[in-house]
């Protein structure tokens, strides 16, 4: 599964976890997951650990979700984003949309 | 003969396609045949004979049967044979033939399935048996026809969307035709991706002269890269060509296009402005690949990183339009580019990088960038595809820029009237730390006067008397910085810092077309409330320096009938002659040196959006 979820334990925050290459394919799974969650969390955080490529079609779907999430820059957090997609991100200015940590961040 | 019970209960599989499905008994013996008649009649199909083969295919050609219960050994043709020409003529997955073999051995099958049959029965056979297999041949015939139907719509769905690429594309291009004859000194490399590329590369001359660019970078190639595209340059030509500067842009782009897109879409952009003297350079970088200044050896001097959020996304009270202001000079290069470039992979999954463009563009100075860049990719990639959309922009700065001949805009063939009218703008502190009152008064001026024409000479007057109120008046700078060799950038940052700090202060312009007697004359007055500065000083000064600076106020002067200064230097009055001449008597192309601080606004952090002459 390309895009997998899983709520905090704390039920406050789902963290959401993309597969392989983030581009326009996961447009519908990653739609899914949020609006089809059956309620809207507080925060929500998209894992990259496991993503390979990231373009920018990627980034509309983060402004998406970021949207549905309350369009605040703490509604969406990105974690264990690798170096190449940091950069990513960093040229597009998104650390004033969304918190953003890099791998080596805990 | 009766039909059998088994038989007729079966009463579904006897539709296809929302009626009943028909039948053709083709079977010499007539007894046989009319057994088969009526059990498939119970059943509830339509039914058509044939007693042999050429009946067959006649029978068929007219009743476009579904299914063919073909009989294998009859006079004048046998089955096979009618059932290859019955075959033939149909279309694949129109007609299924079974055939009704006499005996139950393998040569009989063969023969059969040679022919073309899609099943074979042995007689005398089970009713159950038939049905059965009717059931199934039906129900693999309407799979067929549901596929060639999709396939119909996605074909016609394919079309469609081809038209509607290719009217993407031909906006597109329609739209990014800029002026770029009157720039001899840009050049711009565009490999497309596919047929159309979604990069957009603008270029414009503003009215004093300057020149002002964009390169954006718009996700996907149909009607949204389109929209975009439409936006962006319409946008982009009306306000350059009004003299707004490129933070104003900026901040109009991002508004316009947030309002045209859904959530998710931006538009990655770079927009850039050279000063009419050719020394100062403006940039706002949102999303887009460092801009490089390389100077004339090819040594990396300068570059601006994407500070900003792509176009499109904030709100208004969040866009931030500051911009990075870097010195050129005559020689130096300045290089934007799309990410394609730097993201193209060859085979081995390699990237092009930044170093590698880097290193092309330093190796030979003298060689276009643009060509060298090309070739460079080319060789890289070495056959892989091409990924994404590639556009790079190459300015070569001029020493002295012969751009300044402003693209031409035809002479009325009659002189304006002169019409009586005055116009009084009176800005304080917060005003002047918000506003950009040029393009407006520009426009009042141009519009209810008719002198289009005469843009470029009254935005000189304008902006150069606004440059020294404020500049000098009213925020106390002095000009000498600008001789220093980071001097403008410098000068500008100390401008921006001290406009921000303003408290107090007052400028007053007032504008009024001379009374009728007077002929066609602009009287320009301009009274701030600050510091006096003594002219005569602040000309000295510039003229002492190897000054690119200074010269403004000379080229007013040579621009006007008159131009006063008077209570210390806090007011002063400009009167601009504007018939009884068929060209602008600002005539840039003779310039032979670089000119004075024809005035550069940096305006930085604009936030007001000014509405109503954007149109």
């Amino acid at each position: 599964m390309t895009v997998s979820t899983r709520p905090s334990d704390d039920g406050s925050e789902m963290t959401i976890r993309v597969t392989g290459r983030f581009d326009f394919n996961v447009h519908r799974d990653l739609r899914q997951a949020y609006e089809g969650a059956g309620r809207r969390y507080s925060n929500y955080v998209i894992d990259l650990a496991n993503t390979s490529y990231m373009d920018s079609s990627a980034l509309g779907m983060l402004l998406q979700l970021r949207a549905y999430a309350g369009n605040s820059a703490q509604s969406v957090k990105i974690v264990n984003a690798s170096p190449s997609l940091l950069q990513i991100l960093k040229v597009a200015n998104f650390d004033k949309l969304m918190t953003i940590e890099s791998r080596e961040a805990s | 003969m009766t039909p059998d019970r088994g038989f007729e209960q079966a009463s579904t599989g006897t539709a296809i396609a929302g009626r009943r499905a028909r039948m053709l008994v083709v079977e010499d013996n007539p007894v046989d045949q009319r057994h088969l008649v009526a059990l498939l009649e119970a059943a509830g199909y339509e039914v058509v004979t044939a007693g042999n083969g050429v009946e067959a295919v006649a029978r068929y050609r007219e009743a476009q049967p579904d299914v063919v219960l073909m009989d294998m050994c009859m006079p004048v043709m046998g089955g096979c044979e009618a059932t290859r020409i019955i075959k033939a003529e149909a279309g694949e997955g129109s007609v299924s033939v079974i055939f009704l073999t006499g005996m139950d051995d393998d040569v009989s099958f063969l023969a059969a399935m040679d022919a073309g049959a899609d099943d074979c029965l042995a007689k005398p056979f089970n009713p159950e048996r038939l049905r059965v297999k009717l059931v199934r041949q039906l129900r693999q015939l309407e799979l067929y026809r549901t596929i060639q139907r999709e396939r119909e719509d996605l074909r016609r769905y394919q079309m469609q969307q081809e038209e509607d690429l290719e009217l993407a594309r031909h906006i597109h291009e329609r739209l990014a035709r800029s002026e770029w004859l009157d720039m001899p000194n840009v050049r711009r490399a565009v490999l497309p991706l596919q047929v159309a590329n979604g990069d957009i590369i603008l270029g414009a001359l503003g009215p004093r002269g300057g020149q002002v660019f964009l390169l954006a970078d718009v996700t996907g190639h149909g009607l949204g890269a389109a929209t975009c595209a439409m936006i962006a340059c319409d946008v982009f030509h009306s306000m350059v060509k009004k003299g707004f500067r490129i933070s104003q842009i900026a901040a109009q782009l991002n508004t316009r296009l947030r309002g045209a897109l859904p959530t998710g879409r931006f538009l990655a952009a770079c927009l850039l402005e050279i000063y009419p003297e050719g020394r100062v350079l403006e940039i706002w970088n949102g999303g887009v690949p460092d801009a490089y200044v390389l100077d004339a050896t090819g040594t990396l001097k300068a570059s601006a990183h994407s500070r900003h959020v792509p176009l499109g996304v904030l709100e208004d009270d969040q866009f931030d339009g500051q911009t990075q202001v870097l010195d050129i000079v005559g020689g130096d290069r300045i290089i934007v580019y799309s990410d394609g470039i730097i993201e193209a992979a060859n085979a081995e999954g390699e990237v092009f990088g930044s170093a590698r463009l880097l290193a092309c563009l330093s190796a030979d100075p003298a060689r276009p960038g643009t060509e060298a860049v090309a070739a460079a990719i080319a060789r890289f990639l070495a056959g892989a595809p091409q990924t994404d959309d590639m556009s790079l922009l190459e300015i070569l700065c001029v020493p002295s820029p012969e751009q300044c001949a402003a693209a031409a805009s035809p002479r009325p063939s009659v002189t304006p009237v002169p019409m009586e009218w005055r116009l009084r703008l009176e800005l304080g502190a917060d005003a002047l730390r918000n506003v950009d009152p040029l393009p407006l008064l520009l426009h009042a001026i141009c519009d209810v006067q008719q002198l289009g024409d005469r843009r470029e000479d009254i935005y000189l007057i304008l902006a150069e008397l606004y440059s020294n109120a404020l500049e000098h008046g009213l925020l106390g700078l002095s000009s000498q910085l600008k001789s220093f060799p980071d001097g403008f950038a410098q000068y500008y940052a100390e401008r921006d810092a001290r406009l921000g700090a303003l408290r107090d202060g007052r400028l007053v312009f007032d504008i009024r077309q001379a009374p009728p007697g007077e002929g066609g004359a602009l009287h320009v007055r301009l009274e701030q409330s600050g510091a006096g500065f003594d002219l005569d000083e602040v000309q000295e000064q510039r003229t002492l320096s190897d000054g690119y600076f200074g010269r403004g106020v000379r080229l007013v002067r040579s621009v006007c009938r008159s131009l006063e200064y008077s209570e210390g230097g806090r007011i002063v009055e400009a009167v601009y002659d504007w018939t009884g001449c068929s060209a602008p008597t600002h005539d840039r192309s003779s310039r032979r040196d670089s000119d004075g601080p024809v005035p550069a606004l940096n305006v930085g952090n604009q936030r007001r959006s000014i509405p109503s002459i954007l149109s």
